[in-house]
């Protein structure tokens, strides 16, 4: 097995990948938005998926280059988050359930999640979903409350949340910096979407 | 006045408003299905709402009650083999249904007064479309999703 297959289905997570590109960076880096690993995304990551490729080939090279994007920042994360999106993306990126005209995930946009994610910190992970041209959508669902970001490869996010109050549903959107997501949040208080709250487990299984 | 790609309707057809306490069917797809990071089914995102630029603001839907069935099942269950017939539906895709009066009272609320009219094709006779939907409104598109369409039948359940 390569070691990009390994990346792509790894076996288990702690492979020797994983440990090579953990020691490699390594640098005891606290803040992981400002971590060069996340900015520094390579023009190879970047180019646009050969059109010319298979349906599969398309799917297999956009789950690599998330892959490698989600190895290169393994120090910042647990093994669960990092088992859990690469389950997520794997899912996204599912052959047999592909709309032709939509488009594979897009690493700048992933890029974007993961600095929000990295900055946030938040004790649930969202479900990941996919817009058609190719940006992440991250959804939080606490009970009738929803927080949607949309991951946007420029460096910013759009963002709608909707609460329910008196049975009545109060809903507000906008686009921020990816840089100013946290703050923005801090005002319609993060700890409703991002803390465990068992009371709102669901248990309709996908 | 806006025809759907692969409508067989004619520029002296009339389109015809759907009634408002009839339901229309969406499909969702696999992305756009709502979960939570365990991968269990908890919505619809608002993107399954977003039109893509060549719709020219028409979101495509089937009529369920064009199928005239017995019951309400029976409509959603020929629907949903008809859409099986003229799209590509995945084993993880989804059908959010709604009601013609509410998805016009969301879209009101936002200061937006949608059509919703039969735009049959030769492969798919209960086509409709919603029109006058605008790309950009992610609000009116979260209010789609929680709230006009609250029905979610997946798939594999059918």
């Amino acid at each position: 097995m390569t070691d990009m297959q390994q990346l792509i289905n790894p076996q288990p997570y702690h492979s020797c990948v994983f440990s090579q590109l953990t020691k490699l960076h390594n640098d005891n880096v606290s803040s992981a938005f400002n971590s060069t690993a996340i900015n520094t995304i390579s023009a190879e990551q970047t180019k646009p998926l050969n059109k010319n490729c298979s349906l599969n080939e398309r799917l297999y090279e956009a789950t690599a280059r998330i892959k490698i994007l989600i190895a290169k920042l393994s120090m910042h994360m647990e093994q669960e988050w990092r088992s859990n999106l690469f389950r997520q993306i794997d899912f996204l990126h599912t052959p047999e359930d592909w709309q032709e005209e939509d488009a594979p995930a897009n690493t700048e946009s992933f890029a974007n999640f993961l600095k929000a994610l990295l900055d946030i910190k938040p004790h649930l992970l969202p479900g990941l979903g996919l817009t058609y041209e190719g940006n992440i959508i991250a959804a939080w669902t606490t009970g009738k409350d929803r927080l949607t970001l949309e991951f946007l490869p420029n460096g910013h996010v759009q963002w709608v949340m909707s609460i329910c109050a008196e049975n009545e549903a109060e809903r507000l959107g906008g686009k921020v910096a990816v840089s100013r997501l946290r703050e923005r949040l801090s005002n319609n208080d993060l700890q409703r979407w991002f803390v465990h709250d068992s009371r709102n487990a669901t248990t309709e299984s996908a | 006045m806006i025809f759907n790609a692969g409508s067989y309707m004619t520029a002296e057809t009339p389109q015809q408003n759907l009634p408002e306490d009839d339901h229309v069917m969406r499909h969702i797809a696999k992305n756009r299905i709502r979960r939570d990071a365990s991968g269990h089914v908890v919505g619809i995102n608002s993107q399954a709402f977003r039109t893509r630029p060549t719709d020219n603001g028409a979101l495509s839907v089937n009529w369920l009650e064009w199928f005239r069935k017995p019951t309400e099942n029976d409509n959603i269950k020929v629907s949903i083999h008809v859409l099986r017939n003229t799209r590509n539906i995945g084993p993880h895709d989804a059908f959010g249904i709604g009601q013609v009066k509410k998805i016009k009272e969301v879209c009101r609320s936002r200061s937006k007064q949608v059509r919703i009219v039969h735009a049959p094709s030769r492969e798919n006779p209960a086509h409709s479309t919603i029109l006058r939907l605008e790309q950009d409104d992610i609000i009116l598109q979260e209010a789609l999703a929680d709230e006009a369409f609250c029905q979610l039948i997946q798939n594999k359940d059918i």
